[in-house]
């Protein structure tokens, strides 16, 4: 094979076919490979956003609750919250149903005078699927 | 020169091309792998971000409940000390404290370096994942405090709470064990987290009645009108929060165990504040005096001297700081104006029944505008027709409130240390602290995240 091509008698240097067949495939696959993983990046940068809200809400909610008196702490509560956050240029509305549970303990081996609090988000991914964040923590009656 | 095969030199050259489209893309490609690996990696760290902080602050809850379980400890014994764990918090964590307590002097320092001062407890709790990573900690110094500081009502009374005419503003709460009823614009707010409208038998609002969204209003019975912006408004309840006061007669807060959780409502030892012979304070009346200088003592009226009970009319004046004791069914009434907002009338009130002469629950009436720092305390009635501003603590043992005019009560714990009533405040020997065993409420001196 020669890399010679003669044209009017002068030499002209060039790249083959065969050489350019090649690496266009490899280019091609490389490129569809890249492509794909582009939007499963794009999709956990979306949940993560969504889960690093849930985890500011459920918190927020468990601090209000811890700054109530003992008595005051509902037994049920239910809000919905919704907040808006930018994705890629755009403005999204999250939405997160944010429960609170508080109980007695009574098993008769802790002791008295405890609430057991916990507060539960859940929300829905752009993709249909339901996450839930969830917090614990106990609270004490202060007087006898 | 034979061009078909060049010459040497351009032989090189042209051999040393071979391949390089293919050089140049894997280049390019590298490059873009670089770039995406990036962009991938950045992800995954943020997701792993939230992981990590979710985690820490499931340990770092899981730790406060351990606190609160040693808080409760501490409240039923003051003197306990040692450790107590939950390694099946939940799911996920577990908890563990340890309870170093100077109430004695004997610990003025735990192990992480807090200082303890006399009389208080340190509580150091851990709370982690199971396997033990992500492990938060948390310190809380505490001190037992006399049940006088905590009692959490502003008024308080075994019959029937009326505020009626006027505006009103509690800052406090409010128990009943008869009806309650707001019939005029009324403002509850907390005092020291206190502001809770409590009855056990029922709530009636016929006037703009408002409430701190922190707070609640709960009835045994029925609820009848509204009440803005309350946490909860609930009738029918069931807790023990709306069982009735204790309103026995007993001198000391001590419940059986089927009275646990409820509460009693204080009163005082009759002794306390009528014999001198008990109470060197103690300073016994034959007459009423023009004016009546309290000289932080004792100033008791009895049924014998007094048998219309005690009135003090506008030739009458109370200066200094004290307590008035009248005994027998007639009570006191105050005809004329007792203190200023500039010159409040520190002062405790008192009238209770004779023990030897059962009749009529005497009462304390008001008729004109007054502002009183201390305590209002009658075994029947307490009412008022005027303007009224108490900072301190009105109970009415058996009897009922009714406050026709405008009011200001706002929740003073301490004014049950008055004379009396001792075995309410939780001092139980010369040290007056808790001793071990003993059992009160808690004082959070600091909170602190580590």
């Amino acid at each position: 094979m020669s890399f010679f091509v003669e044209r009017g008698g002068a030499k002209v240097r060039g790249l083959t076919v065969m050489e350019m067949l090649v690496a266009a495939a490899l280019f091609a696959l490389a490129i569809g490979t890249i492509i794909g993983i582009f939007p499963l990046s794009a999709k956990a940068t979306r949940q993560s956003q969504a889960a690093l809200v849930a985890a500011t809400v459920v918190q927020d909610e468990m601090e209000l609750i811890r700054a109530m008196s003992y008595e005051g702490i509902p037994a049920f509560r239910e809000r919905e919250i919704e907040v808006e956050v930018v994705f890629a240029g755009r403005v999204v509305v999250l939405t997160y149903q944010v429960t609170s549970r508080a109980e007695i303990k009574g098993d008769g081996v802790r002791p008295d005078g405890l609430k057991e609090v916990e507060v539960t988000v859940v929300w829905n991914e752009p993709d249909g699927k339901t996450r839930k964040e969830a917090l614990k923590t106990d609270v004490a009656r202060l007087s006898p | 020169m034979n061009r078909s095969r060049g010459c040497p030199s351009q032989r090189r050259v042209s051999h040393s091309r071979l391949g390089i489209a293919l050089a140049l893309v894997l280049s390019v490609l590298a490059l873009l792998a670089i770039v995406v690996a990036a962009v991938t990696s950045m992800s995954l760290g943020s997701l792993n971000v939230i992981k990590v902080r979710g985690s820490s602050a499931r340990s770092l809850y899981a730790a406060e409940a351990g606190v609160a379980h040693a808080m409760r400890l501490l409240i039923n014994d003051a003197s306990y000390q040692g450790t107590q764990q939950e390694p099946n918090y939940s799911e996920t964590t577990r908890w563990q404290c340890q309870i170093f307590n100077n109430l004695e002097g004997s610990t003025p320092t735990a192990p992480n370096g807090a200082v303890i001062p006399d009389g208080m407890t340190y509580i150091l709790a851990r709370g982690a994942r199971k396997d033990g990573s992500y492990e938060r900690r948390v310190g809380v110094l505490v001190k037992p405090i006399s049940l006088a500081t905590s009692w959490p009502f502003a008024v308080g009374a075994g019959g029937e709470v009326r505020l009626q005419g006027g505006q009103k503003f509690i800052r406090g709460g409010i128990k009943a064990n008869g009806p309650i009823r707001f019939t005029s614009p009324t403002r509850i707010e907390p005092r020291a987290g206190h502001g809770r409208v409590l009855t056990s038998t029922s709530l009636q609002v016929s006037g703009p009645t408002r409430m701190d969204s922190s707070q609640d209003a709960r009835s045994r019975g029925s609820i009848s009108g509204n009440i803005q912006n309350a946490l909860e408004v609930v009738a029918n309840d069931s807790t023990i929060d709306t069982e009735p006061f204790i309103n026995d007669y007993r001198t000391e807060p001590n419940l059986s165990p089927s009275e646990q959780g409820q509460l009693v409502l204080p009163n005082p030892v009759l002794a306390q504040l009528t014999d001198p012979t008990v109470n060197p304070d103690v300073v016994v009346h034959t007459f009423l005096p023009g004016s009546l200088d309290l000289d932080g003592k004792v100033h008791y009226f009895s049924v014998h001297d007094f048998p219309d009970g005690v009135v003090f009319g506008n030739t009458n004046s109370i200066i200094g700081e004290g307590t008035i004791v009248v005994v027998g069914p007639k009570g006191i009434e105050f005809n004329n104006s007792i203190g200023s907002a500039s010159d409040p009338l520190k002062a405790n009130l008192i009238a209770l029944s004779d023990p030897d002469a059962p009749g009529p629950l005497p009462s304390i009436n008001f008729k004109n505008n007054s502002h009183i720092e201390g305590l209002v305390y009658a075994h029947g009635d307490i009412d008022a027709g005027a303007n009224m501003t108490i900072e301190g603590v009105v109970i009415a043992y058996e009897g009922s409130i009714t406050f026709g005019a405008n009011v200001d009560f706002i929740l003073d714990g301490s004014s049950l240390s008055a004379p009396g009533f001792e075995a309410f405040q939780g001092v139980v020997d010369s040290g007056g602290g808790p001793g071990p065993g003993d059992s009160g409420p808690l004082e959070v001196v600091f909170w602190q995240r580590l």
